[in-house]
């Protein structure tokens, strides 16, 4: 849905669920540093209308998130 | 790596050569390729390459017409880089779990190799660094090689569907004046050339000394080609110089990397 580039390296944002971008947040765009320093708040990006609620509750929360980040490092590190 | 490829297809237009880094990317992602596409390659006519996010005034693209120099956006990030007898390198590869600065490092264990096998000792510049100004070669990053503390190489990535393509710029004469006197700065300081390291290099045994930096870094001689039919992209998949500011957009810039890969 977008792109985000940190240390001259453009990357993909992907989105999260089907739907309908309604907002931006303007702020960001001018201090982009605030996805950083408050990626729960301030940093936010787009505001996301679901075209299926059915997506929105199989979303992870952010420690669930985590702890799968942590999992695929665990095996990226085994071998 | 098991192997690897080096691409070779001349000197390019602007134009033509961001079309084929993008195409060897979409090549790799389309088949899969695990192992890396290398080119060194140069520019004809000399171009000015911008990065994605910059927005480029007005008469700076004016300055460059007016000396004959390309425009091109590059899909990679970073600032302004003006290609004027530089050895320019891309490598695509998939990203096989490698943050943005540890794919950097990995690209830079060839790079420095290669530097090496002309007598330059560089690094892995310091990083981070505040502030960009509009000229890549004003700033130094963990993107970038110095050379004693100056820049000698920049670099930048996009990333795609789980494969990078990262390109950077070896100056070989000193080009900051022409590069300031297009992007209308102050000549800079901060950054150096092969030539004022090892005078008398030419392109060639730069270019050669890049391959050989990958051969020793990575172990194994490249499989040498032509580009494929594939690769050659479209013109149309270079992303279009924007003139003007569009309307909103998601894409954002950030400037302090920590905590994003």
């Amino acid at each position: 849905m977008g792109e985000v580039e940190s240390t001259k390296s453009v990357s993909d944002i992907y989105a999260p669920l089907s739907g309908s971008v309604t907002g931006l947040n303007a702020e960001c765009r001018d201090n982009p540093a605030l996805v950083n320093q408050d990626p729960y708040g301030e940093g936010w990006l787009v505001v996301l209308e679901p075209g299926d609620a059915g997506e929105y509750e199989r979303l992870l929360t952010a420690d669930q998130y985590a702890a799968l980040v942590r999992e695929l490092e665990g095996d990226a590190e085994g071998g | 790596v098991s192997g690897w490829t080096l691409v070779e297809a001349g000197a390019l237009s602007g134009a033509g050569n961001m079309a084929l880094d993008l195409g060897v990317l979409a090549a790799s992602i389309a088949r899969q390729r695990p192992d890396p596409v290398v080119r060194i390659y140069a520019w004809n006519p000399p171009a000015l390459s911008v990065g994605a996010k910059v927005e480029l005034p007005r008469e700076v693209r004016e300055r460059c017409a007016a000396a004959g120099v390309d425009v091109v956006q590059r899909a990679t990030g970073g600032g302004c880089v003006l290609h004027d007898g530089d050895v320019t390198y891309s490598v695509v590869a998939p990203e096989a779990g490698r943050s943005v600065l540890e794919a950097y490092r990995w690209v830079a264990a060839g790079l420095m190799a290669g530097l090496r096998l002309l007598g330059i000792e560089a690094a892995v510049a310091e990083h981070p660094t505040t502030g960009r100004p509009m000229d890549c070669f004003a700033v130094a990053t963990g993107a970038d090689l110095a050379v004693e503390g100056r820049k000698i190489c920049g670099s930048a990535q996009v990333r795609r569907r789980g494969w990078f393509l990262q390109h950077g710029s070896l100056p070989i004469v000193d080009i900051r004046a022409k590069t300031a006197s297009l992007l209308g700065d102050s000549v800079d300081r901060g950054s150096t050339c092969v030539q004022r390291s090892r005078p008398g290099t030419t392109w060639d045994e730069a270019a050669s000394a890049l391959v050989g930096g990958f051969l020793a870094a990575w172990g194994v001689e490249p499989r040498r080609r032509r580009p494929e039919r594939f690769e050659w992209g479209s013109i149309g998949e270079v992303p279009q110089y924007r003139g003007v500011p569009e309307g909103p957009r998601a894409a954002v810039v950030l400037q302090n990397p920590r905590g994003m890969v």
